[in-house]
């Protein structure tokens, strides 16, 4: 194994001194290793040094991915928990870096985390959270919610 | 699509200044990520979520969508209940599954059909299911709030209800379902005993025809009749024996007929704590999976005092077992020999228990009963029928329902309208209906002796 250390360079100019491989993890350093466009240091634009020493804390914690059981169970925990430290915020600012840097595994984890956070949420509260505008009409609106009544609430459905 | 290979190279982030501002927004999820977050939620979130945006209904009725969500659930259940009688009572069930997080057992959303509507409940089949009403009948997914109407059979006999077929694709969709009545007993007084009368209505074609089956066989309680309604254009009839069947029957046991990943389950329970399960294969062989002592019983004893109710309808490791002497439900994991007894009500919200049991739900009163009707406790013969109850699985799809043609789809509150005037119309109401709830029972409840 090789014990080469690698320089990763944060947007905002941090830098992240870290094993060969555990940037490779990182698929977009381990394509530019592959492709010999690497000395020592590598730049990433697209992360500020807050969130890429978060990817570089779970790139360490799943370098050696064992096949094992207990591992596996030992690293789910881990996962859990290092997930809750952070808030949706957070969350969806790793999500982009885990989808930029190319770690697979970090973009489901934090998918994941996503998705059950959010799942009970209202159509209104999403618009929230995400910045997202409500570009339907009034009555576009209205017909996809009748069309998906089921899935609001006791409330919105016919009682038995 | 390709969505797939896409990701690899791409850089999705797309923004006009590189000098880490992205961390300044969070609203510049892209398409990309959106789907990534989107399929790992439940059936019912990402139908609310439908009505948030445009992008966000678009981007989930997508085919690659679709078999990126089946793929990722592909190894977790979908939601089940177990099903009994006409009105749909339900013995265990699933609804707070990864694939569909429903607030409510499936069974409910059946009954809320039966007791406002006056429909009784046939049989289910991959999420739709079958009600039978005064003159009327109907196919529908009680959970989508889809419903069409069957429309009335005109045939010389009286014919009841009797079954419900579906044709799926590979990720489960369904694409078609056939409604099976059977005729009453004067047309079969008229023809040969070993005739089945069926007449099969089929969604592809919105009409009725009729097929006559011919079993050639006595029905027993040692046999399966088997009829493959979307392969086989003859009218003849396979008999499978189930495997026990040239046994010397003299000591005691307890037996159901259940259904497990898309295969026929045998159960049997014997002396001294032991289990058998075997499947149908498809060459129609049956294959011994499991032959163990119950690991969760300490006396041993002469008597099977579990009684076999059913298997988890995906994990042919789980199989539900009666304690009659302690009257409760143990899901047992044959593979773990990890056991747990269910409770009526959810512990914890977890989906999954650390020891691999998935969260089921048990309702006491009706298994009580069902297992009393069933199974005598201090009876040595138990075993003329086998207990044979069905699942009703929901899909890990939404698909609208097949439509025949020139028939109108409906939603909940039309049906039940409809209904109520068609109710109001029905001259007599009794004899009828008895009748229909007594057959419907003796297919239900096979485990009771026959005279």
């Amino acid at each position: 194994m090789s014990s080469n250390k690698i320089v990763l360079t944060s947007s905002d100019g941090e830098s992240f001194e870290v094993e060969e491989v555990v940037a490779r993890k990182l698929q977009i350093v381990g394509h530019m290793i592959e492709d010999d466009c690497v000395i020592n240091e590598i730049p990433l634009q697209n992360v500020t040094g807050d969130i890429l020493s978060m990817v570089i804390e779970y790139c360490k914690t799943h370098v050696d991915e064992e096949e094992s059981e207990e591992a596996q169970t030992k690293l789910k925990t881990w996962d859990k928990e290092f997930m809750k430290k952070f808030d949706l915020k957070t969350h969806l600012k790793i999500i982009l870096a885990a989808n930029y840097l190319n770690v697979k595994g970090l973009l489901d984890l934090v998918s994941q985390t996503i998705a059950d956070n959010i799942k009970d949420y209202t159509p209104e509260k999403i618009r929230e959270v995400f910045g997202v505008e409500n570009d339907y009409t009034e009555e576009e609106e209205a017909e996809v919610r009748k069309e998906n009544a089921w899935a609001f609430d006791e409330a919105d459905t016919p009682k038995p | 699509m390709n969505g797939r290979e896409k990701k690899v190279r791409k850089l999705p982030i797309r923004r006009a200044n590189n000098n880490g501002s992205m961390t300044k927004h969070h609203d510049h999820v892209s398409e990309e990520i959106l789907i990534e977050i989107l399929a790992k939620l439940p059936l019912r979130s990402i139908r609310r979520f439908k009505s948030v945006c445009k992008t966000w209904k678009s981007v989930t009725e997508t085919d690659y969508f679709r078999r990126l969500l089946v793929s990722l659930h592909k190894n977790s259940s979908s939601s089940w209940s177990l099903v009994v009688g006409t009105k749909a009572r339900d013995l265990i069930s699933l609804h707070r599954c990864e694939t569909w997080d429903l607030p409510k057992s499936l069974a409910c959303y059946i009954q809320s059909h039966i007791t406002t509507g006056h429909l009784d409940y046939v049989a289910s089949s991959n999420g739709l299911v079958f009600m039978d009403g005064y003159n009327t009948s109907f196919v529908g997914n009680p959970v989508l709030q889809q419903w069409v109407q069957i429309p009335s059979l005109q045939y010389p006999f009286v014919t009841l209800p009797f079954g419900l077929v579906t044709r799926v694709d590979d990720d489960g969709v369904v694409l078609g379902f056939k409604v099976v009545r059977i005729a009453g007993d004067k047309q079969k007084r008229q023809e040969s005993l070993t005739m089945l009368c069926l007449c099969v209505y089929s969604s592809e074609t919105g009409v009725w025809s009729k097929k006559p089956l011919d079993c050639s066989h006595y029905f027993t309680s040692w046999a399966l009749i088997a009829h493959d309604f979307y392969g086989e254009e003859s009218d003849l009839c396979r008999v499978i024996p189930l495997p026990d069947h040239d046994l010397d029957h003299n000591w005691c046991f307890k037996r159901a007929l259940t259904t497990s990943g898309g295969s026929v389950m045998y159960i049997k329970t014997l002396a001294h704590n032991l289990l058998k399960v075997w499947m149908l294969t498809k060459n129609d062989d049956w294959k011994l999976l499991w032959e163990i002592r119950l690991p969760f019983i300490t006396c041993d004893d002469d008597i099977p005092y579990y009684a076999p109710l059913a298997m988890n309808p995906f994990d042919g490791n789980i199989v539900y077992l009666w304690s009659q002497q302690k009257r409760y439900l143990v899901s047992c994991n044959l593979q773990t020999h990890n056991f747990k007894i269910l409770s009526e009500e959810e512990v914890s919200t977890r989906r999954i228990d650390d020891d691999g049991l998935e969260k089921c739900v048990v309702n006491q009163s009706t298994c009580e009963q069902l297992m009393n009707a069933s199974f005598d406790p201090d009876s040595l013969d138990d075993c003329v029928y086998p207990l044979t109850l069905f699942h009703f699985v929901l899909p890990r799809w939404m698909e609208s329902l097949p439509c025949p043609p020139q028939v109108e789809m409906m939603d909940t509150s039309s049906l039940l309208s409809y209904i109520l005037v068609m109710e109001a119309n029905r001259p007599e109401f009794k004899d009828t209906f008895g009748i229909r709830e007594r057959l419907l029972r003796s297919r239900f409840f096979s485990t009771k002796r026959r005279e």
